[in-house]
Order: C-alpha cells, then sequence, then structure tokens
C-alpha cells in the first residue's frame, strides 16, 4: 500500500512538473510560502497559546485569505477553466485578486491592533 | 389641451426603438414602485408628526445623536451611565451600529450640502427611504434569479408587503429598516458572484454581507444561509470553481469584515452559530483539491491517494474537534439561535426575549417571499398574456396554422389575467388598509376614538418625560419597568435602572421585586439603588391595556427568578381560584405591593365611567379593590393629563430622632 | 407639648376700640427720614416737587430752607399748564410771602373750567384760582365737576373733587353723598387693611378729601368706625415710603386724621421690652394718636392676662398686644429605675436631686424596662408646669451614638420615661453596653435650660436580633463602586515571539527560491509609465496601511485610500489591458 502510494506521489509529481505551466508554477510556488507560513503561525499559536486572539487571527486570517485568493487566482487564469469563467481574462482576474487583498489587508490592519 | 398633448406623449413613446421603450417603461414602473415604498410608510408622519415610534427607536435615536455630535471614536468608546444605573453600560461595545452610523452618515451629507436636517428627521425617515432602496435591490435580485418582469412585479410586490412596513415605517427607527436592505444586497451580489465566479463580486458580496453585520444581528440567517447554498450545490453535484472562487471571497473576507463589529467580537471563530459556514469553507478547500487531484491522475492511483487522505484529515479532525470542545473554545449553541429556528424555544426557556420571534422570522420571510411571488405572478402572465388574442396580429395568425391549439384559449387566458389582475389588486388594498391600521401608530402618542367618532390624542407619555426633564435634578434616578428605560433616558435625559437592552437579568429582576414589595421593603430596595423617581404607566383611567398592572405578572415572574427576591412567589399574587384581579377579591399581597398602590393611589375617589362607583378601572373593568391608603415612602410627584403616566418622588430618610 | 407661654394683655380703652387698632405709630424716627424725603427734593426741578416738598415741611412745622430763594425758583419752574401753576400756587401760598402772577394763567385756568375737562384738571384749575385770589365761578365748577365725574368715577378722581369741594362755596351735599360710595370701593387686604386700587396715594388722597369735606359741612364723613381704623393701620403699613409724592399726601392724610373733629384713630403700642422677666414685672403701654401725639389725659385698664396657645393674634375686643412672662424652672421629685416588663416585681427606684448623678450603674437586659418620672415646677410660682422639650438621650459609651427618646407628661403633669429594653433593641443597633443616661429640658419661656447626666446605665439586648450594621451608618458613605477590568494575560517572553517572527518570515526565502529554480522572468517586466505607477501606487497603498497600523485613524485612512485608488485604478487599468491586447 505504501509503495504503491510513493509511486502515485513520484507519477503525480512528474507530471506536474512536464505539464504545468510555468505561470501556475509561480503561483504555486507563492501557495507554499503562504501556506507554510500560516502552518508556523498556527504552530505558535498551539504552542504558545492565543494571547491577543485578534492579532493571531488578523495574521492568520490574513494567510488563508491570500491563499484562497492564490488559489482562485490559479483557478481563473488556468487555460483549463476557460470555459468556466468567461468573460474573465487573467488580467481581470489579476485586478480582482488586487482588489481582494486591498480590502482584505485594511481590515487585517484594522484588526491587528 | 390635454389630450393633444396626451397624443404627442404617446407618439413620443412610438418614435422610440422598442428596447428603448423596454428600459423606459422598465425605469419608470421601477422608479413608481421605490416611490411608493416610500410614501406607503408615511402615514405615521402624516396622522401625527414626525417622531420616533416605540421603545428600541428611542435608544437608537439617542446613540445617533450621539454619534452625529460627538464623532465615531468618543461613540465607540462609550460608556454610558445614564443606564442600568450603578452598573453602567459599554454602548459601543454591545451595539450593531450600521444604522447609527448610517443615519449620522447621511445627516452630515445633508449639512454638508446646506440642507438643514436635524438628526431626529433623518432618524424617522431612514426606514422609508431604505425600504425604496430594497425595493430597487430586489428587482435586481429578481432580475438575477429569472428575469427583468418577474423583477419587476416582486419590487412592486415588495415595496407594499405588510410583513416589512411593520418593521419599517416612519419613525420605527430600527435595525430592521436598514438590515433587509442589506440581506437583498448581499443575496444579490451573492448570486452575481455565483454566476460569474468573479473573485470582484466575491469582495462586493462580503463588504454587503459586512454592512449587514453592522446593522442587525439577524446576520447569522446570511451566514447559515449562504453555506447552505453551496452544500446544496456540492450535493447536487453542481459544485464548480465558480461556487469555490465565490464562496471562498466571500467566506474569508467577510469573516474578517464581521470580526470588526466588536459586538460581534470573536464570535465568528468560536459560536456554533457560525460553525457550518466554516464547515462548508473547508469542505469546499478539499472538495477543489480533490478535484483537482482527480484532474491530474487515473482514477485507480486517485482512490489510493484518497483513501489514505481520507484517513489522515480524518483523525486529525476528530482530534482537533475533541480538544476545542473540552477546553471549551467552541462555544454551546446559544439560546438566540434556537429561538429563530423555533419560537416556542424562547417562550418557555428565556421569557426575556420571546416576544418579537414572529415578527422576526416574518420580517426575514417577507422579501423572499415577494421575490418568489414575482417570479409566480409573471410567470403566469406571461404566459396567459401571450394567449391573448391580440388584434394587431390577428390576421397574420389567421393565415398561419395554428397546431398547439385548445378551445377557449382565449377566454380562459382572460380569466385567468382576470383574476390574477384581481388578486394583485386586493393584495394592494389589504396592504395598505393595514398599513394605515395597524403599523401606523407610534404608540408614543396614543388615539382613540371619542363617543363622537373623532380622534382624541393622549400625548401624556410625552408629557410625563418631559415633566421629568424640567423638574428633576440633573442626576436624578429614575426607577422604571424595563420597557420605558430608553425613552426615558431619550427623552427625559435621566438615568434609569432598567431598560430595554435586558443584558441584566439580576439587575431586573431587583426592580421587579422592588415593584412587587410591600412599600416598606421595596423602600429598601429603592433606597439600595438611590432611586429618587418612581415611574409608572396606568391605563385605568383611559382604558390603555398594557399598563404596568398588566405587565405585572411579568414583574413578579422575573422578580422572584433570582435567590434575592425567592421571598416573592407568583401563587401569592392569586387569588385561592387562580385568578389575577385587583378588585376586593383580590389577593391581599397585591392589593398592598408598591406596583398597585403607585397605580391606583388617589384612584379611589375618582368617577372614570357613568354609573359606576368610584375607582372603576376601566382595564380590569373591575372596582379596584383597594381605594382608602396612603403613601409612607413615597410623594406622587406628577400625574400626567390622562393618567397615563404616574411620577412619585421617593422620599428621603426621616430625620433623626423624630 | 408644653404651651406656649406668652401674655397677652387686653386693655380696654376710652376712644374707639374695635380691637382693629393700630399697634405702631409714626415715631419721630419715621419723622425724620419723612422729612429728609421732603429736604431731599431741593432744589426743585418742576412745581409739584416744590409743592410736596414745602408742603410736607410745613406739615411738620418746618420752613422749606431759604423761603425767598424757593419762591424765585417758582416763578421759574412755572409753566403754562393747570396742573403747574397748581402746584406753584399752593406752594407759593405755603410759602407765604410769595406771588406768582402771570396774566395769561387766568386765562388757561378759566378755560380748564368747562364740561369735557377731566376731575383733576377742573379741581386744580379751581383750587388754582383760589390761591392765586382770583374771581371763580364756583357754580360752573360744582357742575362740570359733577359731569366730569360721570364719565370718570375712580377713586382718584372722586379724591380731587372731594379736595376741590372742600373750598367751593354753595351746595356740596352731591360730594358728600359721594363718600360713602368711593369708601365701598376699597379693597379690604387681610381683614385688617383697606386700599384703593393705586396705593398709597390715591388711598390717603380719598381719605384726605373726604375728612376736608367733612370739616367744612361740619358733618361726620360716612365712614364707619372700623373702615377708619382699617385705613389708618394700611397708611402706618406704609410709613416707609420714600416716593415724594405718596409721602405728601400720606403725611397729609395722617395729619388729617389726628386733628379732625370728628374720628381720631389711636394706637396702642408697648412701651418694654417683649419678655417679662422675674427681674422686670411691669407690663407699659403706650397710647397715642397716630403721629405719637398726646391724647390727654385717659385711662388705661387693663381688661385681662391670659395664656395663648399659639397665636398672637389679636382678640375679637379692645387692644391687645402680647408679652413673654419667663421663668426659672427646677426639676423635683425625679425617680429612676428599673422594673420588669410583666409588673412581676416592683420596680426598684432612686430618687435624685438634680444636679447630682445617680451612684450605682442601672443594669437592664431586654426583659426589663428603665423608667423615670420626674415634675417641672415654677420655681417663682411654685406650680408645676411642662416644657416645649423634654428629652432622654441615651449615650453609647463606647461608640458615642446617640438615640433620643421623648418625655410625656400626663394630667398631673408629671413626665414620664419609660424605655422598653427589649422593644427598643433595633434602635440601639442590638448593641449592648453603657450608657450614659441624659435629661434635656429647654423652653423659650425657660431662663435656665439644662442639660443633667442622671445615671449611667447599662442595656443588654438580645443577641440573636443580628446586629444591623448599615442601621447604625446610614447616613454614612456607602462604599466607593470600583470598575474592575480585565487583567491582561501574560504574554509569552519576549525571545520566544521574536524566534517565532523569524520563523514565520522564513518561508519568504522557501518563495525566493522556488521561484528562483522555476526561473522567473523579471526581463519580460514592461518598463512603462503605467507600469511603474501601478506598482508604486500598490506599494503606496501598502505603505498607507503601515501608517493606519502606527497612526493614522482609520477616516483619515480612507480619505487617503480613496485619493490612492484612483491613480492605482487608472494605471492598473492600462496596465494590463496593455499586457492583454499584446496576448
Amino acid at each position: 500500500m505504501s509503495e504503491k502510494l510513493t509511486t502515485v506521489i513520484s507519477k503525480f509529481y512528474d507530471e506536474y512538473m512536464s505539464s504545468t505551466p510555468k505561470k501556475l508554477k509561480i503561483i504555486d510556488a507563492y501557495l507554499t510560502y503562504v501556506l507554510l507560513t500560516g502552518v508556523l503561525q498556527f504552530v505558535y499559536c498551539c504552542l504558545v497559546g492565543t494571547f491577543p486572539f485578534n492579532s493571531f487571527l488578523s495574521g492568520f486570517i490574513s494567510t488563508v485569505g491570500s491563499f484562497v485568493l492564490a488559489v482562485c487566482l490559479r483557478l481563473q487564469s488556468n487555460p483549463q477553466n476557460k470555459s468556466e469563467f468567461t468573460g474573465i481574462s487573467p488580467e481581470r482576474s489579476f485586478a480582482d485578486f488586487i482588489f481582494a487583498h486591498v480590502v482584505l489587508h485594511l481590515v487585517v490592519i484594522n484588526f491587528i491592533g | 389641451m390635454r389630450k393633444s398633448q396626451g397624443t404627442w406623449g404617446l407618439q413620443w413613446l412610438l418614435r422610440m426603438s422598442s428596447d428603448k421603450q423596454d428600459t423606459l417603461l422598465k425605469m419608470v414602473i421601477l422608479s413608481v414602485a421605490a416611490i411608493l415604498a416610500f410614501s406607503t410608510r408615511l402615514f405615521s408622519v402624516l396622522r401625527f408628526e414626525s417622531v420616533i415610534h416605540e421603545f428600541d427607536p428611542y435608544f437608537n435615536y439617542r446613540t445617533t445623536r450621539f454619534l452625529a455630535e460627538e464623532g465615531f471614536y468618543n461613540f465607540h468608546n462609550w460608556f454610558d451611565d445614564r443606564a442600568w444605573y450603578p452598573l453602567g453600560r459599554i454602548i459601543g461595545g454591545t451595539i450593531y451600529p450600521g444604522l447609527m452610523v448610517t443615519s449620522a452618515f447621511i445627516y452630515h451629507v445633508m449639512n454638508y450640502f446646506h440642507l438643514t436636517i436635524d438628526v431626529r428627521n433623518v432618524c424617522v425617515f431612514l426606514a422609508p427611504l431604505f425600504s425604496s432602496f430594497t425595493t430597487i435591490v430586489t428587482f435586481f435580485f429578481t432580475r438575477e434569479l429569472k428575469d427583468a418582469s418577474a423583477g419587476l412585479v416582486a419590487a412592486a410586490m415588495l415595496s407594499i408587503v405588510p410583513g416589512y412596513i411593520s418593521r419599517s415605517v416612519a419613525g420605527s427607527y430600527d435595525n430592521e429598516g436598514i438590515a433587509i436592505f442589506c440581506m437583498l444586497l448581499t443575496y444579490t451580489l451573492w448570486i452575481k458572484a455565483v454566476k460569474t465566479g468573479s473573485i470582484f463580486w466575491g469582495s462586493l458580496c462580503s463588504l454587503a454581507y459586512f454592512y449587514m453585520v453592522s446593522s442587525w444581528g439577524g446576520y447569522v440567517f446570511l451566514i447559515n444561509l449562504i453555506p447552505l447554498h453551496v452544500l446544496m450545490l456540492m450535493f447536487t453535484g453542481r459544485f464548480s470553481h465558480r461556487i469555490y472562487v465565490a464562496y471562498s471571497t466571500v467566506y474569508c473576507l467577510g469573516t474578517i469584515l464581521s470580526m470588526q463589529i466588536s459586538f460581534v467580537g470573536f464570535q465568528p471563530v468560536q459560536s456554533s452559530e457560525h460553525m457550518a459556514a466554516l464547515g462548508v469553507f473547508g469542505l469546499c478547500q478539499i472538495h477543489a483539491f480533490v478535484d483537482y487531484l482527480r484532474s491530474k491522475m487515473s482514477s485507480d492511483h486517485f482512490n489510493i491517494l484518497f483513501r489514505s487522505l481520507v484517513l489522515l484529515v480524518g483523525s486529525i479532525a476528530f482530534g482537533a474537534a475533541a480538544v476545542a470542545t473540552a477546553l471549551g473554545k467552541i462555544a454551546p449553541w446559544t439560546g438566540r439561535f434556537y429561538s429563530l429556528l423555533d419560537p416556542s424555544y424562547a417562550k418557555n426557556n428565556i421569557p426575556i426575549i420571546a416576544s418579537g420571534v414572529m415578527v422576526r422570522l416574518m420580517l426575514v420571510l417577507a422579501p423572499v417571499m415577494c421575490v418568489l411571488g414575482g417570479i409566480g405572478m409573471s410567470a403566469v402572465l406571461t404566459t396567459y398574456m401571450k394567449n391573448l388574442d391580440n388584434p394587431l396580429k390577428k390576421e397574420k395568425k389567421s393565415t398561419k396554422k395554428i397546431e398547439s391549439n385548445y378551445p377557449l384559449k382565449n377566454e380562459i387566458a382572460t380569466c385567468v389575467v382576470i383574476m390574477m389582475t384581481a388578486f394583485l389588486m386586493f393584495y394592494t388594498y389589504h396592504c395598505t388598509w393595514v398599513t394605515s391600521e395597524a403599523y401606523s401608530s407610534p404608540s408614543i402618542v396614543l388615539s382613540a376614538r371619542g363617543g363622537d367618532g373623532s380622534r382624541i390624542i393622549f400625548d401624556d407619555f410625552r408629557e410625563a418625560y418631559y415633566w421629568l426633564r424640567h423638574n428633576t435634578p440633573e442626576d436624578a434616578k429614575v426607577m422604571s419597568w424595563w420597557d420605558y428605560g430608553y425613552q426615558i433616558t431619550a427623552m427625559a435625559n435621566r438615568t434609569i435602572l432598567v431598560d430595554n437592552n435586558t443584558w441584566n437579568n439580576t439587575h431586573i429582576s431587583r426592580v421587579g421585586q422592588a415593584m412587587a414589595s410591600p412599600e416598606e421593603k421595596a423602600y429598601e430596595i429603592m433606597r439600595e439603588l438611590d432611586v429618587g423617581y418612581v415611574l409608572v404607566i396606568f391605563g385605568g383611567l383611559t382604558g390603555y391595556s398594557s399598563d404596568d398592572i398588566n405587565k405585572f405578572l411579568w414583574m413578579v415572574r422575573i422578580g422572584g427568578s433570582t435567590d434575592r427576591g425567592s421571598h416573592i412567589k407568583e401563587w401569592d399574587y392569586y387569588t385561592p381560584q387562580g385568578e389575577f384581579r385587583v378588585d376586593k377579591e383580590g389577593s391581599p399581597t397585591l392589593l398592598n405591593c408598591l406596583m398597585y398602590k403607585m397605580c391606583y393611589y388617589r384612584f379611589g375617589s375618582v368617577y372614570t365611567e357613568g354609573g359606576k362607583p368610584t375607582g372603576y378601572d376601566r382595564v380590569r373593568n373591575t372596582e379596584i379593590g383597594n381605594k382608602d391608603f396612603e403613601l409612607d415612602v413615597l410623594e406622587e410627584a406628577y400625574t400626567t393629563e390622562h393618567w397615563l403616566v404616574r411620577i412619585y418622588k421617593v422620599k428621603d430618610l426621616d430625620n433623626r430622632g423624630a | 407639648m408644653a404651651k406656649v407661654l406668652s401674655l397677652a394683655c387686653l386693655l380696654s380703652v376710652a376712644v374707639v376700640a374695635y380691637g382693629l387698632i393700630p399697634s405702631t405709630y409714626i415715631t419721630s424716627s419715621d419723622k425724620d427720614r419723612l422729612k429728609s424725603v421732603f429736604k431731599s427734593a431741593a432744589p426743585y426741578a418742576d412745581s409739584q416737587s416744590a409743592h410736596f416738598s414745602i408742603l410736607g415741611l410745613k406739615l411738620f412745622g418746618e420752613t422749606a430752607p431759604g423761603a425767598q430763594d424757593a419762591c424765585k425758583t417758582l416763578s421759574k419752574i412755572v409753566e403754562n399748564k393747570v396742573a403747574s401753576i397748581y402746584h406753584a400756587s399752593e406752594a407759593a401760598k405755603a410759602l407765604g410771602s410769595c406771588k406768582i402772577s402771570v396774566p395769561e394763567f387766568k386765562q388757561t385756568l378759566t378755560d380748564a373750567i368747562k364740561d369735557g375737562s377731566t376731575v383733576q384738571d377742573i379741581a386744580f384749575a379751581f383750587l388754582a384760582l383760589k390761591n392765586l385770589g382770583l374771581p371763580v365761578d364756583d357754580a360752573a365748577v360744582s357742575k362740570s365737576l359733577l359731569a366730569a365725574l360721570k364719565t370718570d368715577d375712580s377713586p382718584a378722581s372722586h379724591g380731587y373733587a372731594f379736595l376741590a369741594a372742600a373750598q367751593l362755596k354753595g351746595d356740596v351735599s352731591k360730594f358728600v353723598d359721594n363718600i360713602e360710595d368711593v369708601v365701598a370701593q376699597a379693597d379690604e387686604v387681610d381683614e385688617k387693611y383697606l386700599q384703593f386700587d393705586g396705593g398709597l396715594y390715591v388711598t390717603a388722597l380719598v381719605v384726605d378729601g373726604a375728612y376736608k369735606l367733612a370739616e367744612k359741612t361740619s358733618k361726620a364723613p360716612t365712614i364707619a368706625q372700623d373702615k377708619v381704623l382699617k385705613f389708618a393701620n394700611y397708611f402706618l403699613s406704609r410709613k416707609h415710603v420714600h416716593q415724594l409724592k405718596s409721602a405728601y399726601y400720606f403725611l397729609s392724610v395722617v395729619k388729617t386724621l389726628t386733628t379732625n373733629k370728628f374720628h381720631i384713630p389711636i394706637a396702642v403700642s408697648l412701651a418694654s421690652p417683649v419678655a417679662v422677666t422675674q427681674a422686670d414685672p411691669s407690663v407699659k403701654v403706650r397710647v397715642t394718636d397716630l403721629i405719637g401725639g398726646s391724647l390727654g389725659d385717659l385711662t388705661v385698664t387693663a381688661d385681662s392676662a391670659r395664656h395663648q396657645a399659639n397665636s398672637k393674634l389679636l382678640g375679637t375686643a379692645g387692644a391687645e398686644v402680647s408679652v413673654k412672662v419667663t421663668t426659672q424652672v427646677s426639676v423635683e421629685n425625679v425617680e429612676v429605675g428599673v422594673a420588669d416588663k410583666d409588673q412581676a416585681t416592683a420596680a426598684r427606684t432612686t430618687r435624685l436631686v438634680h444636679p447630682n448623678k445617680a451612684a450605682s450603674i442601672l443594669e437592664a437586659d431586654y426583659h426589663q424596662k428603665i423608667v423615670m418620672k420626674f415634675q417641672l415646677k415654677d420655681k417663682t410660682g411654685g406650680q408645676l408646669m411642662t416644657a416645649h422639650q423634654t428629652f432622654v438621650r441615651l449615650t453609647n459609651q463606647d461608640t458615642k451614638q446617640e438615640i433620643i427618646f421623648v418625655t410625656e407628661s400626663d394630667t398631673t403633669l408629671t413626665n414620664k420615661f419609660d424605655l422598653d429594653v427589649g422593644a427598643n433593641a433595633k434602635d440601639f443597633g442590638h448593641k449592648s453596653g453603657k450608657y450614659t443616661m441624659e435629661l434635656i429640658v429647654g423652653d423659650a419661656v425657660i431662663e435656665n435650660p439644662f442639660s443633667w447626666t442622671v445615671a449611667d446605665v447599662s442595656l443588654t439586648f438580645p443577641e440573636g436580633g443580628a446586629p444591623k450594621k448599615d442601621q447604625a451608618n446610614q447616613y454614612a458613605k456607602k462604599p466607593e463602586i470600583q470598575h474592575k477590568f480585565n487583567e491582561p494575560e501574560k504574554r509569552p517572553p519576549a525571545s520566544l515571539s521574536l524566534a517565532f517572527t523569524a520563523l514565520v518570515l522564513s518561508p519568504f526565502l522557501i518563495l525566493l527560491v522556488l521561484w528562483l529554480r522555476i526561473g522567473v522572468n523579471i526581463s519580460n517586466f514592461p518598463v512603462s509609465v503605467s507600469a511603474i505607477g501601478f506598482h508604486a501606487c500598490l506599494g503606496g497603498v501598502f505603505v498607507l496601511y503601515y501608517f493606519y497600523w502606527i497612526q493614522l485613524n482609520m477616516f483619515e485612512t480612507l480619505r487617503y485610500l480613496g485619493i490612492l485608488a484612483v491613480p492605482t485604478f487608472f494605471f492598473g487599468n492600462r496596465l494590463l489591458s496593455s499586457i492583454a491586447s499584446k496576448r
């Protein structure tokens, strides 16, 4: 079972490296970064405590929000999903992405205390 | 002259292309609906005057005035020492500020353009104004769902739907007035976001949601309804990337935005009412990830991976949930949530918020029903209108061979259309009548029909409040039942013990105990609470039935519900037969308690109705049982014209040695 | 309670006595004040003030200072108007050797006497003509006066008419008849005063005129005697008048009331101090006319002297004067003791003599009561009496808490004090211990009030009665309300936080590494105004956020954000559309 799992994963990795466009890879790298940041924050909160809870939340939600928004951006810029998002060009989605970030971080700053 | 003008207008209309005609008609209908929504809510202003109604609106009005005068930050940090004496109340952190901010904003904008209007008038007309906005939003919402014609019908219906009018007449300055607008706006933007899958619309939707959160506690409906929608889509297999984008954006932004309202605080991540949304959010992520993986590999491989992942994630999630519940991080399901779902829950378990749950449900459902009704109406009418014989097209049609035909097609269609028109007309008449008769009394000014059919106005409440304002010391504490708390602070500007924000049951209970105790006992409580004046509402002379004697059993119940009031037993206030009566048969406990004495002081020598003895109570329809008594610890300070409000001054301690 | 001991002497006086007799008169200081009012009018601004001032002084028997100067001034200030000429002529007449005579005056005055003129003008014109020694048609004056009175029958008009009629030749009976009607118009105040609308001046004018007229007809005016007294009371109540005109008429009428042939009200006043003491036991009464003049030999008899309960109101007959008789008091037959509540045993009592204290401590518990008896005796008369205030005060010797009781006197005028220890435990706050017992006696008529420490008592209260603390100090300050704030939770050590900050930032390196490995193509960065502007603006937005975090408030931030948003949108739109079109 575990052998199979490793083969599956390695095959998936090869597939990913070969067939994914570079643009998406960049976004994926960004996603990895955000995910790691979020995980680290979560670890901190588990170890030390959540005391200024608003600060923790604003930081954590900032990462979650960035992650989610980046995923959205990835979905919309993926040529395979073109049919689903009619009328949304990658540029438009990038502009939306920026807009959402401006809103998100205004709130995050307000909440951070 | 008139006729020629009309024909000219018609010609001008006909000259336009049909597209333009269409747009113009829609705009005209929509504006008429919006104006109707505004004007149908003005009955009370026309009939009485531009006053704030009822109880809660007075609090909102007072806070709005504070906000407009002192600025947002002072408002946010406002500690009100005028209410809940001696506890005080942190206003900034315990209210939904959306309503006040909206009116203060309108007030400042108007005054910036030198349209001088005072805060009170902004407050009075805010609800009708937002009803017009709601009408317009309803049109767009229904258009997103169906088409423009359904939108128009829905907008027209919403503009006069009584369920909504009941909470949004002019002067009824309450959260619901703008919350319904916010709710429909959020729905509209949500549908828009789902349809396009755009982050932009999602962000706008979350902003609308934020506005909703800032204005009404009923936002909980939304945060449960939207995830429910997503969940249904998942179950029906219609989950797509568009929905992922819409929901993820709305949830992330919406959650952190909603936490900016200090009254909401951390609830969106802690209380169980919001957990459904969080769960669906997580499900969305998993669903999307799984979809992604599935698209990247063969099904065999996918199954292996899937199984191992489910095992891993499942065990982690279960462990985390267990730990969190054990540590008390997830709040138990709070009462208000149940009360929304199940009206009887509140009645049985939380007496204080029992009232008004039905009204709230009606209010939330009314716009939805209007939208559905609009769609239905529009569909029926569109179908049958087509079947009507069109004199212009008749000749063309007659040449064509008609296949899908049935006998009396035209007649049936005519019947249906007439029926529908009649329904709509009845609806309109009904709504206008209900609005005028049932929902347009301010309850601060009462009106009654006199013997000759003329309208008699009782303005006793304001009389009493202004008396308090001008004749008592600035720092006097006024004790009354909590219903009148907001009005006293707003109109009389005096410190009160309890008000309509019923956040502290023990304190209310203490007041209830004072009212239900005999004079001596009550005096101790009043001294302890530093009470200077006591205010009671008494309807025995005018026949005003929602007075303090009729509310008295609640005072007894609430008064006896705490440890300190355990000596107050509801049963003592009934006759041995279990009746609540104020005549000679009534229980001696009742006939000697403070509330009874304050209401009926000097009443025993008054003739109220012809042919009846003195002291005849017109609400209870009896002659009162205890007529001749004096007050020892209180003295009558003021009684209004129709005896509706009676104010007593608490005597100071006796001089020593006397 | 003890009665107020005051003595009202009832005097019967030979002249009119209706119980309304004025109890004051115009003393010499009043006279001086009035004189100064008249004197201060000089130098005269108009003939009216000259008139009042000179005549006022003349009524006191004084002449105005500088009669010759006054005469000159007078002829200067007189105007060719009826009132002015009248006042000037009166003044000139009073001065004696003074003549003011201008030819046209005669015409003015004669013209004034006609139907349609006011009563005042006619009267003034007539009197002026008389004063100036000019011929007058008395019948015409009488006729036009009566005609004018028909249109204006106010008391003031009648007053002027009376004054004029007093000088008229011929039949004046019509005016005399009017007197009764006019007097009937007067308003009564407090059943003591009579006055007309218009106050002192009008009232004085009417009364004065009426008596002058009566003088002429030698027939007593039809004013009832009690009314005269009420008028007199009213005048005397206004003796502090300051206005020149009123002062003159006031003085004039008072003079008339003391000199006329018909009614002379008298004033009865107390000449000795109000308090009648042992040392000074006589009561002196002064009987005078209104200006303090002697009435000749009169016999004053005191009808009665009586105790009066509480008021100083005058009785129904005779003149009354209130005095207070004070006295010395002694306390006698004092007994103090402890008795059983149920009267099972006889009370053990001790006799005491003022001012000695009981030798032993009285001990009482809550089954017993403390009793005390005493009598108050008037030292001089030797009879028993009651006092207004008789208290027993118990003072806790430790806490200094005082509890005060009132003693009551019975029909035999014996004061009794009865303290049920158990029943009054609440008043003592259930505090057992030693108390000092004092007797306090006082009254307005007692010359020697005293506070006498009678005994020390030791009281024992039931313990079960839950000593009520707040009862004792219900006047004390309530404890201040302390607001409790949440204590901030403990923060983790700074080093740990710093370490995690670094750790949280570290994934950024991973990002850079990954991007480098993927091979980010930075060279493709479009160098254009819009691209640079867009990135600059975005950077600006995040810098703004930083400042929001540090110092700005929400509204400022939103304003700046709004300003920044415009170029950002503009540049972003251009940049992205150019990229899109390239593709």
